[in-house]
């Protein structure tokens, strides 16, 4: 049998998220008893769009 | 009044959890308004504009809190500032998320993780989104303010790579009977949905469930993926997976008309699916998509509710209508001759613009902030002109505003100015549940339309309030204690928002001429 791919193991499979800035949606997934890391998410380089776009050239 | 302002450096906190504050500090003594925002400089744009004095002088960064009161006296806005810790302390009674601070940390704990959710302000959302996808996970982009060539890019990664982009400005998905954003709890069963719309989603899927079938899943594409602009990679790729997957019997696809192009290429494709499919383009005129042997071209969310359940081989067993039949006649005959005209106030988009389409088949010119026509677009939104339906939840509105699924104060508003104006005889409404949304969203507008009922009697007047209700008895809000909190308001409730919208036009229809 071949390996599922990853949307078809997403629709078969519990879900088991990462959670990248509102909170809520956190508490939404905890609540119906799914799996959840959140991350508490913060602009990156304080936020400087300028910045940003070097730093993702260079790394 | 005076005006208070005060930064926190280095204070991040989302947007939702802010909006929830600036509302419990609105609530207390002295204050009049409070506004909560971290500084990016469209939002202290926006506050400045508000009134707030001095504001562009905080030299505020995005990672930095602005925190801005209108209030009685300065006492009672420095007191409630030095006590702004309080109400920013997490709430002890939530849940305890397992939280970290990056995503490659969140991957290192979860190595089995298939999806990441993302909700961060739209311009940065396309980054934390690519590099979801080069980890392979799947991806739903809640975030809104996305380019379209940022859309383009992150989804033809997620071809590249096999997984699914949902989004950007995916409101709601279904995923194997969890809801993810703004999504109503419903029972498994065959039908898998295919939604461009975030409420056209939440109602076709509510009333699949409450007419006795069920979702495999609601795959949620982003509104702008069946534009020619992005040639629906997604929604080609959720009907392959849904034509995959075993517990789906039959494919509905809900969206905006497509591109032209794109039509084809969706045509193209569901013609040859090995799975029945309904197709219901909202807004579109009858005839632009036609049946052919296995696809089913519906025209409302009811219909395509109807014929899914149909083709994923059940009946539809409709509730007991909390409707009497002669309900249309006794509210007609309590309107004057010169109460001829609709207002509609929105949470839902997509229910504002099924109503819109349901007046226009009616012969009703109607008029909107997000019209069917361009031409019927407001020129001030503020001011409705005859039948005005207006989409509360759209941009103008929620540009540092809570959307008005999770807080009605401004729907409450409009609700009462439009009960001002003695040529309408009509308030067409809708009532959105399920997750994440208010936790009492009939309870929130019940005040303001027994208010505007009140306001036409005053003046002798008798004024109609049609709504529908979103949802099921498996959300978290209780379906009958939401339908009957807007009964005692004095509101005539339907199961749909195509329901709701035919009895309004039944009340006025015979006075337009």
């Amino acid at each position: 049998m071949e390996p599922q791919n990853a949307i078809d193991q997403l629709l078969s499979s519990p879900i088991q998220a990462i959670n990248i800035g509102v909170e809520d949606f956190a508490d939404n997934l905890e609540s119906q008893g799914v799996e959840v890391v959140h991350v508490s998410w913060t602009p990156p380089a304080g936020g400087d769009l300028e910045i940003i776009a070097i730093l993702d050239q260079i790394l | 009044m005076i005006t208070e302002s005060a930064l926190l450096e280095n204070r991040y906190f989302d947007s939702v959890f802010l909006m929830r504050v600036s509302k419990r500090l609105s609530e207390q003594s002295g204050i009049q308004q409070a506004a909560l925002v971290m500084g990016t400089p469209k939002n202290i744009q926006i506050l400045a504009d508000a009134g707030y004095e001095g504001i562009d002088k905080l030299a505020a960064a995005p990672n930095d809190l602005v925190v801005c009161l209108r209030a009685d006296s300065v006492e009672e806005a420095r007191s409630l500032m030095e006590d702004l810790e309080r109400y920013l302390a997490r709430d002890q009674s939530r849940p305890a998320v397992e939280t970290v601070r990056s995503t490659e940390k969140a991957i290192f704990l979860r190595p089995t993780s298939n999806i990441a959710l993302i909700s961060v302000p739209g311009d940065f959302a396309t980054r934390e989104a690519r590099q979801a996808l080069q980890s392979g996970l799947n991806v739903f982009l809640f975030s809104d303010h996305v380019s379209v060539d940022d859309e383009l890019s992150l989804k033809r990664l997620a071809l590249e790579k096999g997984l699914l982009m949902m989004g950007p400005d995916c409101g709601t998905s279904i995923v194997g009977g969890v809801g993810l954003g703004f999504a109503n709890s419903v029972r498994k069963g065959p039908v898998g949905v295919i939604g461009a719309s975030g409420t056209g989603t939440q109602e076709v899927t509510s009333l699949i469930h409450r007419w006795g079938s069920g979702i495999s899943h609601a795959i949620g594409v982003g509104g702008r993926d069946l534009s020619d602009g992005i040639g629906a990679i997604s929604t080609l790729q959720a009907i392959d997976a849904l034509e995959r997957d075993t517990g789906t019997e039959v494919i509905l696809l809900v969206s905006k008309p497509p591109g032209a192009v794109t039509m084809d290429l969706v045509n193209q494709r569901i013609t040859t699916s090995t799975k029945p499919v309904v197709t219901c383009y909202l807004g579109s005129h009858r005839g632009v998509s036609s049946d052919s042997e296995n696809v089913t071209a519906t025209h409302n969310l009811d219909d395509a509710a109807t014929a899914a359940i149909r083709l994923g081989g059940g009946i539809r067993v409709d509730e007991d209508s909390p409707v009497m039949p002669d309900t249309l006649e006794r509210e007609r005959t309590k309107l004057k001759a010169s109460q001829k005209y609709i207002r509609g106030v929105f949470s839902g988009g997509t229910l504002c613009y099924q109503a819109q389409q349901v007046l226009r088949e009616a012969g009703l010119e109607v008029h909107s902030n997000e019209p069917l026509d361009k031409d019927m677009v407001l020129t001030d939104s503020d001011s409705s002109i005859e039948h005005t339906l207006m989409d509360m939840g759209s941009d103008e509105f929620t540009e540092g505003k809570p959307h008005p699924m999770v807080d009605s104060v401004q729907r409450a508003r409009r609700i009462l100015s439009e009960a001002h104006d003695p040529q309408v005889g009509v308030i067409l409404l809708d009532c959105v549940l399920g997750h994440v949304a208010a936790e009492d969203p009939a309870g929130d507008i019940a005040p303001s339309i027994s208010k505007a009922r009140l306001t036409a009697r005053q003046r002798g007047e008798h004024l109609s309030v049609v709504a529908s209700v979103c949802g099921t008895e498996l959300d978290q809000q209780g379906l009958d204690s939401q339908v009957q909190a807007l009964e005692e308001a004095g509101a005539v409730v339907f199961t749909s928002g195509f329901q709701a919208a035919r009895f309004a036009v039944g009340l006025v229809a015979m006075k337009d001429q």
